[in-house]
């Protein structure tokens, strides 16, 4: 008897989930923080690796999930925070924003992943930063090479919020979005632009390449 | 027999849970907006004002703990007897007397303002607090070290639960806490308010009224009664200070049209608020209305529509200017003992 409840008790957890993971890649290569990858003259480390996903929704035949987690922090350090879990479904597709809406932007002080102790808010010039990215590379003209990006913006005409949409092939199984950072840094012309830390055209210009390193297999 | 046992019983149970319960939770205050005021911006809405919360954020607007290395708090450039300014000083200073670049705003009826700071950086009352605490100049600080540091206080864990219920201390805590004493800031008890309320016995003299009058032709399409500022941003066509370099709002916003513009200040108490404007260049007030009498240089590309023609202002009307300016000084708020340091 207690082992039935117990079964059914578990259940939920057992089979009514699926869990969406992102997987950072260099040149299809998995990428670890810290770690250099490259030659002697070409080369490249990430050090720092956060981004926010909001507004996740899933579709399933003529069903809409809404996540009711205002947003995602993924952070390549935190490796559960790579990981988020949904509803088991015969998923048709995905859709999510990178980023966070200006709504949101405009609404105080908030907390959990949204806490501005995250290192992800500007507070000067309020609004939180959508997309991190920092390391050293061969390519940066710095004098220490390094580069950082930091892309936000909510405030028209620099809004630098993105959504994106999949189609899911393989209905019931674990998702595995791939995010191609190389694409990324080619589009950043790391050997003329190092830095990014405020919104401005900049900000939006590098935001708007960010659905196409986004992938599905 | 019986009956009446457990009716009693009752009694004494619901007694204990009422008083555990008052002790438990804090009490909550009603925001006055006074009289033919517009509505505020914040209106509390996710965090409920209660007395408990309001003191917990005047102490924490009092303590140096805010401070990396102890020494600074709000207070220190935010003083009440000013209008929560930093008087005399033309920019403030953080820790180790580190210079900043603008000169310190009065906190007045910031729970009627859409936006903080001289360039409208700050998009909500809440969030605002985050930047004195981090600034080099200012405190310095980290949001992780001050968590910590009250968190280790013998005080603030037992304050800080009663208000939110919870025992871990989050930024959302402390920022609220600042905001309900911030926003609990209303200052509308000045001789304009009196005359305006009609109270017995207090009228404007011939001089105020004059003041009045050109000031009501001249300057509230900026400084819009009864707030004394649109709360929007405008250049008054000062020229951009050579060391500082600041180009105001268009810091913030990236775009032409927002070059060299401030935001507008309220001139409630702004007997007391000195140094004047951004940088606070002008000492003393009767220079900023000489300077918008005569200083103004038309051909200055941002300046605002209603300054582009001199006002030229007789010597008579610039005292009844500033007799009138005179009358938006409120003493009831810049020695109300509620909002000075808590003994």
């Amino acid at each position: 008897m207690k082992l039935i409840l117990l079964f059914f008790l578990l259940l939920p957890v057992q089979f009514f989930a699926q869990t969406i993971t992102f997987v950072p890649l260099f040149n299809g290569e998995k990428v670890n923080l810290s770690t250099k990858i490259g030659q002697l003259d070409n080369w490249i480390e990430f050090d720092d690796f956060r981004f926010y996903i909001s507004h996740l929704s899933i579709y399933s035949s003529s069903k809409v999930w809404k996540d009711d987690v205002k947003a995602h922090l993924i952070d390549l350090e935190s490796t559960e925070s790579l990981t988020i879990t949904i509803p088991s479904a015969k998923i048709d597709s995905i859709s999510f924003n990178i980023g966070i809406d200006s709504l949101t932007n405009a609404s105080g002080i908030l907390d959990g992943d949204l806490d501005p102790i995250n290192g992800m808010y500007w507070a000067w010039n309020s609004g939180y930063i959508n997309f991190k990215l920092q390391g050293k590379s061969s390519l940066s003209t710095n004098i220490d090479q390094s580069f950082e990006f930091h892309l936000g913006g909510y405030l028209s005409p620099f809004n630098t919020i993105q959504s994106v949409c999949f189609p899911i092939k393989n209905h019931e199984q674990n998702i595995e979005i791939e995010i191609e950072l190389n694409q990324f840094i080619q589009q950043t012309e790391l050997w003329k632009v190092n830095s990014i830390m405020i919104p401005g055209k900049e900000a939006v210009r590098l935001s708007e390449t960010l659905p196409t390193i986004f992938t599905i297999k | 027999m019986r009956t009446s046992f457990f009716i009693i019983l009752f009694g004494i149970f619901t007694f204990a849970l009422v008083a555990f319960k008052q002790q438990l939770t804090s009490t909550s205050i009603d925001f006055i907006i006074p009289k033919k005021w517009p509505k505020p911006v914040y209106t509390f809405e996710n965090n409920p004002l209660t007395e408990e919360g309001f003191q917990l954020g005047r102490k924490l607007f009092y303590d140096p703990i805010l401070s990396r290395d102890s020494t600074i708090s709000c207070a220190s450039c935010h003083l009440q007897y000013t209008g929560f300014t930093h008087v005399d000083h033309t920019v403030s200073h953080g820790i180790y007397g580190r210079k900043g670049t603008r000169n310190s705003p009065a906190l007045i009826n910031l729970a009627w303002n859409k936006s903080f700071h001289w360039d409208g950086g700050v998009n909500h009352i809440e969030v605002q607090g985050i930047n004195p605490i981090q600034h080099v100049a200012e405190m310095d600080n980290t949001l992780e070290e001050v968590i910590r540091s009250l968190q280790r206080s013998t005080s603030y864990p037992a304050q800080f639960e009663k208000v939110f219920g919870k025992k871990e201390i989050t930024t959302s805590d402390i920022m609220k806490a600042l905001t309900q004493y911030t926003a609990s800031l209303v200052s509308s008890n000045s001789k304009y308010d009196q005359v305006m309320r009609k109270d017995k016995g207090v009228a404007f003299t011939s001089q105020e009224k004059n003041g009045l009058k050109l000031f009501q032709q001249h300057c509230t399409a900026c400084h819009t009664e009864p707030l004394f500022t649109n709360t929007f941003f405008a250049s008054n066509g000062l020229k951009m200070d050579s060391l500082l370099k600041d180009t105001g709002r268009y810091g913030i916003t990236y775009q032409g049209k927002d070059s060299m513009q401030f935001k507008i200040p309220t001139l409630r108490n702004i007997e007391f608020t000195f140094p004047y404007m951004h940088d606070g260049r002008y000492k003393k007030l009767k220079d900023v209305i000489n300077y918008y009498s005569d200083g103004i240089d038309p051909g200055n590309r941002y300046l605002h529509n209603s300054l582009q023609k001199p006002l030229n202002f007789t010597e008579i009307q610039k005292k009844d200017i500033l007799s009138f300016l005179l009358t938006l000084t409120d003493k009831t708020f810049l020695y109300n003992i509620r909002f000075s340091f808590p003994r």
